[in-house]
């Protein structure tokens, strides 16, 4: 059996830790951060690569599905579905008419199936919003491929954008 | 003078109040808050997709407004047929198309901007823009088609700037079509994005 080391007691003068301004502090940096902080939580961080454009625009997101375009791949809801080659899709990953992403629209489609049989359920599909998609896309990418993304959008059933900018002194 | 009252000193004893426990949830709540919310401040833009297809016959014409960038420096504005669209003032705004545009009532117009730079071309954009918003100052779509070398920072500059002026112009005067003046600085708030060479096909 091993004999316990018997610890020295130290005597130290009790300390008091005057804590009353940290907390102070803290209280206050929590009412103005629960002051600030948007009503809308949604989760807009653009995924890595991507540098937003700039726009004197405000207003908010409307809960939806992320679409997001970087220089070398396309992601929704944060997961990559697509890579780009040299700075365009691949052609196995087009469709027939080279303007429809096959696995994109494929996403969409089984996202705006679920939503109206959840909705169906519900009430009148009639009522609901029109569907719209979040898109994220890096400023400097070239028209010829953002609209591919915006014509797979509409294939799939979704008619309405919204375009996710920063505001221009952000630049 | 009347004598000061003297205030009866309760003979309670000094209470504490615990406060440990609210400053604990506080504190946790500070971090739960500094860890989920996001410190970008982010917004958006919305417009809609100009759907490709045949269009219907239709006898009465309707107010059609299409600007295509083809590259940081030059421009198209298309308007469509105006014959027999209601107008505030239809004599002068003919008269302003008649000597900037080419084209006619039954047909439509048709005008080419050329700008030095990307910046220059918005601001020509939205300078015919305010002529034409203030001719049918009751429409509020735009169409907006662009070539496919246009930077996608450009784009969302021009869907800018044709949907309102910025702080920094001045507010123009319109007259409605009950004949009321004022002020504003909207022009065409509702984008319907097109790539050049058509609309973005349903099918």
């Amino acid at each position: 059996m091993s004999i316990k080391k018997r610890r020295k007691k130290i005597d130290l003068p009790a300390g008091n830790v005057n804590i009353t301004s940290l907390l102070d502090v803290l209280t206050v940096l929590l009412f103005f951060l629960i002051q600030s902080m948007s009503v809308n939580s949604m989760y807009l961080d653009p995924p890595k690569g991507i540098r937003l454009p700039a726009s004197r625009i405000n207003a908010d997101a409307e809960e939806s599905v992320r679409v997001a375009l970087s220089k070398d791949a396309l992601s929704v809801d944060g997961n990559v579905i697509t890579t780009l080659v040299n700075g365009n899709y691949q052609q196995k990953d087009l469709d027939k008419d080279h303007k429809t992403i096959k696995a994109l629209k494929k996403i969409l489609e089984n996202q705006l199936q679920k939503k109206h049989a959840f909705y169906k359920d519900v009430g009148d599909l009639k009522n609901l919003n029109p569907d719209k998609v979040i898109i994220q896309a890096d400023k400097e990418l070239p028209f010829k491929l953002v609209k591919n993304m915006l014509h797979t959008i509409v294939v799939a059933g979704y008619f309405n954008y919204q375009f996710v900018v920063v505001p221009e002194n952000k630049k | 003078m009347q004598p000061k009252k003297k205030k009866r000193r309760h003979g309670l004893p000094p209470e504490e109040v615990n406060i440990v426990s609210l400053l604990d949830i506080l504190t946790t709540l500070l971090f739960f808050i500094l860890m989920v919310m996001s410190f970008s401040n982010f917004s958006i833009m919305e417009a809609e997709a100009l759907l490709a297809g045949n269009p219907a016959e239709q006898k009465k014409n309707i107010f059609a407004l299409r600007v295509i960038i083809q590259n940081p420096t030059y421009a198209t504005v298309q308007l469509g047929p105006i014959e027999g669209l209601k107008m505030p003032d239809p004599n002068s705004f003919y008269d302003y198309l008649k000597k900037n545009y080419s084209g006619n009532p039954q047909v439509g117009y048709f005008k080419k901007l050329n700008a030095k730079n990307n910046t220059d071309l918005l601001l020509k954009i939205q300078d015919t823009l305010v002529m034409i918003k203030k001719g049918f100052p009751h429409e509020h779509k735009i169409v907006l088609a662009f070539s496919d070398q246009v930077e996608y920072q450009n784009m969302v500059l021009a869907m800018n700037e044709v949907q309102s002026l910025s702080e920094n112009r001045d507010a123009f005067q319109i007259t409605t079509l009950v004949g009321s003046k004022e002020k504003t600085r909207i022009l065409f708030p509702s984008v319907v994005l097109a790539e050049a060479s058509g609309g973005m096909d349903k099918k």
